[in-house]
């Protein structure tokens, strides 16, 4: 805790000499958890702030409701929930994906049409996953998908969206854990490479060693949705990091600042490449350099546009 | 980011509050439990991939190997393990009788091929008194194999003693990897009958499969005035469980049981002959135990047990002399036998270019036939091994390893292999190679005393050599692997030189007191008492090649040719006198040596998939003549063709979460009629064989 501390007591100096002058914006950050990325979220977010040579001020606040606040940030799912139904501040949601982002204004918006709201997904858009297939991998075209009920993606767009690029989409549902396996070896058969979505349903702890194994061992690569993946064993991951993420919302918050106007809600603009060159190597399968990736990635949505 | 003030002071007051949310204290009815949360892009997962688990791929390997997957084996349309071996360039699969497969590679067999280190899950299943495998007999169905490797060539650093032609690695599905639960059966003609059941479940921390299947078919059809009884039946268990207590800790635990019988012999009234009409019986077991422990930085260890049990019982009466009816020869051919092994293994990556396996182990082996061995008989033998895979440069790589066993003879060896690989390119790579590797002598060509009371008297078949030298193989190849196209069709190539010193092999034996076949009243060399001798030296050379062609998603075709000769040299002098047994006999095998493997040999499979859960299989086998060493008859040119056709009803392949589903396939082995074959034996003469296999699962 020493850090937080220190921030506290310089939050406390900053408010002494700063609060009182006009124009300030108070910005509340809400955490859904004190689990590692929501620190490294808002640790960078603060220092993105501070660097941006402003006055920063903390008024510190145990509840929704208290000290003038002019925009919430919440991180994570339950913050930007509990935001959203308890208060009519403006609200920028970070590190939520689009899916759960959507539902929260299906319940938020009829109730107040008026109400500032915006969002920076955690999700990757699905077109920067599939340029990122076609240039990490550009022998294996056929992208194979597990999905279940739970499953928050439009199976259709995105078959024509990776048919429009000159791969197809092999998409298996799972109905249930128990079959997980049999769905698994059907979906191998005919793909090239295995893409992990965000479905608790499917990709659990539980059933990660499984995923993992079989289609190692069916050399049919696994795309995951992070650096853990890629740790277990998936041979690649683009994802936004919290550090990345909280860049992106502070220009958000400075943008506010001066237009007191929410940006629409976006998809990260940063995201990271992780690979795993040790199971690369055992599948025989040669990375592109991570520059080489991106360069393709470039080049082709400057072709799509 | 900077922030560019515009006007007057910019200050932000950023509220920092941690709010730890119970789920209570959620709006309620907001979030179903279901709902879209960063949780699936934030959970943590434990290392599964880790370092023994990652295996190298076919073009950095240091020897050439051959993998027949889970697809190949079922366009292959094989009921049996030893047909699958079909498949790999240059291997030898022939039978004696129905039940008794001889898989070898480099020829050189007997009945008892015994020159390569067999593996299932990392047990070793060659077996003592003769050190051969017990393929009809093995706990294990067919459609538990998730893969099979072949090392074609020595392996001792990586896969133990006794590869000095080779290593079959066959490794099971495991744990996780079961259906639900299945059934199926198998009829067709020459008595085919087999039934099987699975079940399995995975959860959290456990994960079962577990098999109970039976088999049986009449054998081969009679030759002509050959008569061959080699029905066999056997009936087998086979369990595999997975137990995770933590993230980095896996515990697998295999258990099977099998019971077989096949007949042989035939009705005879020859005086004392002993091979009458009767059926074997084999018992198997074994029950493995290892534990594997990953650290966090991604080094694994691995300690393994395991104990394999079998008792083998061909008891019979030997053809009463010289009166029928009379006092009858009671033969008791019983051999029991109980291995146990334990390995420790740690497998580490030392740095991103290199990683490191070593280990040690033991083996215990007891051996308990009166019949074959004056008296009980235990051998321990005890190994250190290290292989070392070090990436020089991102394009070449160098594997070095050895194995320093100490033999039951008490005979230390070092097996010490080296081989570089050279990407020439992204899709070809280039391997050098050599290695040594070691056969120590088994326990019946040391001790064997194999000999039963007939009415004329003691006969002897078989006589240990009391002292013999291990077989030692120096193995050299250049080797080429390629892929050929975007879709990964793959060519592999090789030329190896190969040299095996100190072949044992049997020679006649003259032993006082026993009967004499060459004496009256036998005067016959056909069941000449046989010794064991360092007999002499072969050199192989040779050309490999396997193209798999990626024909379209659903199209895979895989070729093999090997094209093989060999050379033998007899070592050592005569010990026997000439007049009590013939010139002839000595020497007899270096003259046809060169005989004992095919010339050229080739096979061929085709996996063709098609629309509506059709799949086909069509298997092309060939092989030149071959005269095994133990036959008087060579063995023809064999062309057999295999066709499989399968039709999958239900879920796994339209799509709809492989809630259950059915199968149905017709195979018919050995297809052109017109190229029936006679085996290893000449008895054992091929013709047509249809079946149909039908599976549901639920």
């Amino acid at each position: 805790m020493p850090r937080l501390v220190t921030s506290l007591l310089f939050c406390t100096a900053a408010l002494l000499t700063t609060a009182a002058q006009a124009g300030t914006l108070n910005v509340r950050l809400i955490l859904s958890d004190s689990s590692a990325p929501y620190r490294q979220f808002a640790d960078s977010f603060n220092q993105a702030l501070a660097a941006g040579n402003a006055d920063v001020t903390v008024t510190e606040s145990q509840t929704i409701n208290g000290s003038t606040t002019d925009l919430i940030v919440t991180v994570g799912m339950k913050a930007a929930e509990l935001a959203a139904s308890q208060t009519g501040t403006p609200v920028l949601a970070v590190m939520i994906p689009r899916a759960g982002y959507e539902e929260l204004l299906s319940q938020v918006a009829p109730q107040s049409p008026a109400r500032t709201i915006s969002a920076i997904y955690l999700d990757q858009p699905w077109n920067r996953q599939i340029e990122f297939l076609r240039a990490a991998l550009p022998g294996r075209r056929r992208i194979g998908l597990l999905h279940s009920p739970n499953t928050r993606i439009d199976i259709a767009r995105l078959r024509r969206d990776i048919a429009e690029r000159g791969g197809s989409l092999v998409a298996q549902p799972v109905r249930s854990t128990e079959r997980l396996h049999s769905s698994l070896e059907n979906v191998l058969d005919g793909s090239d490479v295995l893409l992990a979505i965000p479905d608790s349903m499917i990709y659990s702890s539980s059933n990660i060693r499984n995923i993992l194994l079989t289609s190692y061992r069916r050399g049919v690569p696994l795309i995951g949705l992070s650096q853990s993946y890629v740790n277990a064993g998936a041979l690649y991951a683009v994802f936004s990091t919290p550090e990345q993420l909280a860049e992106q919302a502070s220009s958000s918050v400075v943008s506010y600042f001066r237009t007191m106007r929410l940006p629409g809600s976006q998809y990260p603009a940063a995201f990271t490449i992780a690979s795993n060159q040790q199971v690369a190597q055992s599948l025989g399968i040669e990375l592109p350099s991570r520059e080489t990736i991106r360069s393709r990635m470039g080049k082709a949505k400057e072709n799509g546009q | 980011m900077g922030l560019n003030a515009q006007g007057g002071t910019v200050s932000i007051s950023a509220v920092s509050i941690i709010v730890l949310l119970f789920s209570g204290l959620a709006a309620p009815g907001v979030w179903a439990a279901d709902s879209s949360s960063e949780i699936d892009f934030l959970q943590d997962f434990p290392v599964v991939l880790s370092a023994s688990r990652l295996t190298q791929p076919v073009s950095e390997t240091p020897s050439a190997m051959t993998v027949i997957d889970r697809k190949m084996i079922d366009a292959s349309g094989a009921r049996s393990i030893p047909e699958l071996f079909r498949l790999v360039p240059g291997m030898y699969v022939g039978y004696a009788d129905g039940h008794t497969p001889v898989v070898s590679y480099r020829g050189s067999t007997d009945g008892y091929a015994r020159r390569m280190q067999v593996l299932i899950d990392g047990r070793t299943v060659y077996l003592p008194p003769y050190g051969h495998v017990s393929w009809a007999e093995l706990p294990l169905d067919i459609g538990d194999i998730e893969r099979v490797e072949v090392v074609r060539g020595p392996s001792a650093a990586s896969h133990g003693s006794n590869s000095v032609q080779g290593v079959i690695n066959i490794l099971t599905r495991p744990a996780s990897a079961g259906p639900k639960a299945q059934v199926s059966a198998v009829r067709g003609g020459g008595g085919i009958s087999d039934v099987s059941a699975r079940l399995g479940n995975t959860s959290e921390n456990w994960d079962y499969r577990m098999t109970v299947a039976s088999r049986s078919d009449h054998g081969f059809d009679n030759h002509g005035a050959e008569e061959m009884n080699d029905d066999s039946s056997s009936k087998l268990m086979n369990i595999r469980a997975a137990y995770r207590p933590t993230g980095s800790d896996s515990i697998d635990f295999q258990f099977g049981y099998g019971d077989s019988a096949g007949v042989s012999g035939k009705p005879t009234t020859i005086p004392d002959d002993w091979d009458t009409l009767r059926e074997a019986k084999t018992l198997s077991n074994f029950q493995q135990l290892s534990w594997l422990h990953t650290t966090p930085e991604n080094s694994d260890v691995q300690l393994s047990y395991y104990h394999i049990g079998q008792n083998f019982k061909d008891d019979r009466y030997a053809v009463p002399n010289p009166f029928p009816g009379g006092p009858q020869s009671w033969i008791a051919d019983d051999v029991t036998v109980h291995r146990h092994e334990i390995e420790l293994q740690h497998t580490l990556n030392t740095s991103s270019a290199n990683r490191v396996v070593w280990g040690t182990g033991m083996r215990y082996d007891s051996v308990n036939s009166p019949i074959n061995l004056p008296s009980p008989v235990t051998w321990k033998e005890y190994r250190i091994f290290a292989h070392d895979e070090w990436r020089m440069t991102p394009s070449s790589l160098l594997n070095t390893g050895a194995m320093v066993e100490r033999s039951p003879l008490g005979q230390t060896r070092v097996s010490p292999r080296i081989a570089y690989n050279y990407h020439l390119a992204a899709r070809h790579t280039l391997r050098a190679s050599t290695s040594v590797a070691y056969r120590n002598p088994e326990m019946m060509e040391v001790s064997g005393d194999r000999r039963y009371m007939l009415a004329a008297g003691p006969y002897l078949e078989l006589k240990g050599a009391g002292e013999l030298s291990p077989e030692r193989t120096i193995a050299r190849e250049i080797g080429y692997v390629g892929q050929m196209d975007d879709a990964g069709s793959t060519v592999d190539l090789r030329v190896y030189h190969d040299r095996i010193d100190n072949i044992i092999w049997v020679d006649p034996v003259l032993v006082a007191g026993v009967i004499n076949p060459y004496l009256p009243p036998f005067n016959s060399s056909s069941d000449i008492p046989l010794s064991f001798k360092n007999d002499f030296s072969a050199t192989y050379n040779g050309f490999e090649s396997t193209f798999n062609f990626k024909l379209g998603e659903r199209s895979n075709l895989t070729a093999n040719y090997a094209h093989q000769l060999v050379r033998a040299v007899p070592i050592g002098s005569l010990t026997l006198t000439p007049l009590v047994i013939p010139m002839s006999e000595f020497y007899r095998y270096a003259d046809k040596y060169s005989k004992t493997v095919p010339l050229n040999s080739a096979s061929l499979l085709l996996a063709q998939g098609f629309s509506g859960g059709m799949r086909m299989g069509v298997g092309y086998y060939y092989q030149d003549r071959v005269n095994v060493l133990d036959r008087t008859e060579g063995q023809p040119i064999m062309r057999r063709l295999d066709l499989k056709m399968a039709k999958r009803f239900g879920s796994s392949h339209n799509h709809d979460g492989g809630a259950g589903g059915s199968e149905i396939a017709l195979v018919i082995q050995n297809a052109l009629d017109d190229n029936s074959y006679s085996d290893y034996n000449p008895a054992a003469f091929s013709k047509r064989r249809i079946y149909l296999a039908a599976a549901l699962e639920f």
